[in-house]
């Protein structure tokens, strides 16, 4: 795999990794990556063609196991299965990454709790 | 009284007909998240962390009138994001009230009075206030001075105007119980129906991992908020599930009884998990593999006691045993008894 899932902390963000998966285990990992990163992902498959959105549903033990994205300027969402799958770049800003409550903790001292 | 009878009544014979009909799952709060764009940006919440083209889509009213109908729930619940941003939330909730459902409409109250023109006051529809203590307190976990302020002229506005209000409440491992209870005071005195409380719980994705309570220090504060209790406090919710919270009580998860429907479809497992989409109401129920969920079960579940999986419980509890209808029936007219 082009970065090691496991090897990212909980900490760090997975904003700008690109992921290509050389087995099924692999793969499913990188799908899961995807579907919980707070950003937009680009999917690259195989045939070359590269689909950027929000990965906000993914079925991985139905027949044909398929990922579900909104993409920017579509209405409905596009449906990818997993064996179109060449490789997934955490393409989009993680929204989620620095907004911590420790972040913000450390911006604004907390009120006295007593009484 | 804090919930009016007609909405105990209606409650109350719905979950009474499932019952007798030998329905396994079926909804009694329907979570309805329209949009998840919010005019705050509170550092526990998970559910605003989203790409900007997700932060614009909304549904439509009659997207929410079909999921309504579909659903079948007595109440709707509609929080977010922030519902009042919606340009078409008066006709979502006129919509619903027409068909007779009982609305939280949840808000942080900021754009409330500016917006309380657009709603005709109603049984049917309540206004939820995001309040998670007192001012400080309050401004600290939304992140934003003055919060508190602007909320709670909006609930007198409100009430003014006729309009049903409540506040509701999540409270982190931070609480102060003696401050909490000084904040029940503090509603109560403003004059709202009752007051709806829950503890903080990890959405899947949130980023505030360390505040939320686990199991043992959430009963340890419900005893040190509820033991004692003034008698002008009403709580708009279960009296099963408060005493579930102080530990009272023990319930495994109803996950379905607070089903949720938002942009992406009905989500799988509940309001907090996000494990997944179903198209229909109908494929949520019948395709999510429910005992994959719970504590002991799921480890994201392990210390939830969080009311969308636990207070359908607490009510399933009251309606299909004399034990839990008793109980129900003590803890409301004493609920200071060991």
């Amino acid at each position: 795999m082009g970065s090691d899932v496991s090897s990212i902390s909980t900490t760090q963000s997975w904003e700008g990794r690109h992921l290509q998966p050389s087995n099924d285990k692999e793969l499913h990992e990188a799908i899961g990556r995807a579907f919980d990163y707070r950003g937009d992902v680009t999917i690259q498959l195989k045939t070359g063609e590269q689909v950027m959105g929000y990965v906000f549903d993914r079925q991985d033990e139905a027949p044909q196991s398929y990922v579900k994205l909104y993409l920017p300027e579509g209405h409905e969402p596009r449906m990818v299965l997993y064996q179109e799958i060449a490789g997934i770049v955490f393409s989009g800003e993680d929204t989620a990454f620095g907004r911590s409550w420790e972040d913000w903790a450390q911006k604004w001292k907390k009120p006295e709790a007593s009484s | 009284m804090a919930v009016p009878v007609s909405q105990m009544y209606t409650v109350a014979q719905y979950a009474l007909s499932q019952h007798l009909r030998g329905v396994k799952r079926y909804p009694l709060v329907l979570m309805l998240e329209p949009l998840f764009r919010c005019n705050l940006e509170c550092a526990g919440c998970g559910k605003i962390q989203y790409p900007d083209h997700i932060l614009n889509r909304r549904l439509t009213p009659e997207q929410c009138w079909a999921a309504a109908d579909e659903c079948g729930a007595p109440i709707v619940s509609i929080p977010g994001g922030e519902p009042l941003i919606h340009p078409e939330m008066p006709a979502i909730a006129e919509g619903l009230v027409k068909r007779k459902k009982y609305v939280y409409l949840c808000t942080n109250a900021i754009l409330l009075e500016r917006k309380l023109q657009d709603y005709t006051p109603s049984k049917y529809l309540t206004f939820s206030i995001h309040m998670d203590g007192l001012k400080e307190e309050h401004d600290h976990a939304v992140c934003r001075d003055g919060v508190y302020d602007v909320a709670v002229k909006a609930i007198k506005a409100a009430l003014a105007k006729g309009f049903r209000v409540t506040t509701n409440t999540t409270l982190f491992n931070d609480a102060a119980p003696a401050r909490v209870r000084r904040f029940f005071d503090e509603m109560m005195e403003l004059g709202v129906e009752g007051m709806m409380i829950s503890p903080g719980y990890s959405y899947e994705k949130a980023p505030d991992q360390h505040s939320f309570l686990s199991r043992d220090r959430t009963h340890s504060l419900f005893v040190q908020l509820l033991a004692q209790r003034k008698r002008t406090w009403q709580f708009n919710q279960s009296p099963l599930f408060l005493e579930f919270l102080m530990g009272k009580r023990e319930y495994e998860c109803t996950p379905w009884g607070n089903p949720t429907y938002n942009i992406f479809g009905w989500q799988r497992p509940c309001y907090l998990l996000q494990d997944g989409y179903a198209s229909t109401f109908r494929e949520l129920m019948e395709e999510t593999e429910w005992e994959r969920y719970g504590t002991g079960r799921h480890e994201q579940c392990r210390d939830c006691m969080v009311h969308c999986g636990y207070e359908a419980s607490a009510v399933k509890d009251t309606f299909s045993s004399w034990g839990g209808f008793f109980g129900t029936v003590r803890a409301t007219l004493f609920p200071n008894a060991v």
